[in-house]
């Protein structure tokens, strides 16, 4: 346990602490540009076992950002490549690499077999999609999205908490919000949106502090502003999720106000 | 008539130009106030957006009492 010492030694976290971090199971879903800060932290902290979702490959303008990989890695898995590096940081923890879309036919039996959810993703359908199976399965998610220099943080479902359909109950016509490869995105803010998530991933995990359930966090890295919005529950939303049985939400036939 | 000062973030602010507006408006309502924006900004129409007031995040029946708001969509980028 020498490695964790710096852990440990908080009062707070102590042996127990750290005990719970190392016997934590966290699923990330997307290692981009928010999985990849994720997955090096947990990593580094000693998460006893840690899941990475990806069917995509590392493509050149991902190295902008996703400070994991490197040339050598282009064209390769990146949940497969991120397993290897990682595995190479820290040796006692266990990695799983699904290299594989997160749908439908797989999203319940991956949220199952994890305490914790992390939203690293860069599309609505699979936003969806992970609030819902985290909704059927009772798992806390941790939530980051990005636009240029801003991000959006937040901790759903946990503890009978809000989720992402509370928030947001109409996801946006097709091509209204545009993700990273079409718009553009300073380098360093999905390393520093990544890091809040790991931080509330490591809150929920050893108990400490206020979690960022039933409140989005907004940041600019223009401004350095940050605002704290609260939202609340919607039980109607909630129980639709929890008694219908698991789609894909059909981003081409909402109806906006 | 009430003189809100608005804040935009994220794409609602680039259509708009800006992420600060005075506006004033007749609005009783957080949906009439989204309505309110939709037809000053054209743009915004078919923009999916919340609105927060006193920092909290309102339904749109909720009376609009605050000054001040915050109107963001939802980003998807990761």
């Amino acid at each position: 346990m020498a490695r964790y010492s710096r852990h440990i030694d908080l009062h707070e976290v102590g042996p127990s602490g750290q005990r719970k971090i190392t016997q934590a199971r966290v699923l990330v879903v997307g290692a981009g540009g928010l999985g990849v800060p994720v997955l090096l932290y947990l990593t580094a902290a000693g998460v006893g076992k840690i899941g990475i979702v990806d069917p995509d490959h590392v493509e050149e303008e991902n190295l902008q950002r996703q400070v994991l990989y490197r040339e050598a890695d282009l064209n390769n898995n990146k949940a497969l490549v991120a397993q290897k590096l990682l595995k190479a940081r820290n040796s006692e923890i266990d990695l799983h690499a699904y290299p594989q879309a997160f749908q439908v036919d797989n999203a319940i039996s991956l949220v199952e077999a994890y305490d914790v959810v992390v939203d690293c993703t860069d599309n609505f359908q699979t936003r969806y999609l992970i609030n819902d199976a985290c909704v059927k399965r009772n798992k806390p998610l941790v939530f980051a999205a990005i636009f240029k220099y801003e991000g959006q943080l937040s901790v759903f479902n946990y503890q009978d908490g809000p989720t992402y359909r509370c928030l947001f109950p109409k996801p946006p016509l097709p091509g209204e919000v545009p993700n990273c490869e079409d718009n553009g995105v300073l380098g360093v803010l999905p390393g520093i949106l990544g890091m809040y998530q790991t931080n509330e991933i490591l809150k929920i995990i050893i108990g400490l502090g206020k979690v960022l359930s039933g409140t989005l966090m907004t940041v600019n890295l223009l401004t350095l502003d940050q605002k704290q919005l609260t939202f609340t529950r919607d039980n109607k939303e909630v129980n639709h999720i929890k008694n219908s049985p698991l789609q894909l939400t059909d981003i081409n036939d909402c109806k906006l106000i | 008539m009430k003189d809100i000062t608005v804040n935009y973030y994220g794409k609602l602010a680039e259509l708009i130009g800006t992420n600060q507006e005075l506006v004033q408006t007749t609005a009783e309502s957080i949906g009439d106030f989204s309505l309110f924006l939709r037809q000053r900004h054209p743009s915004l129409c078919d923009m999916t957006l919340q609105i927060a007031q006193n920092n909290h995040i309102e339904s749109s029946e909720a009376p609009l009492s605050s000054k001040e708001v915050d109107v963001f969509p939802p980003f998807s980028g990761g």
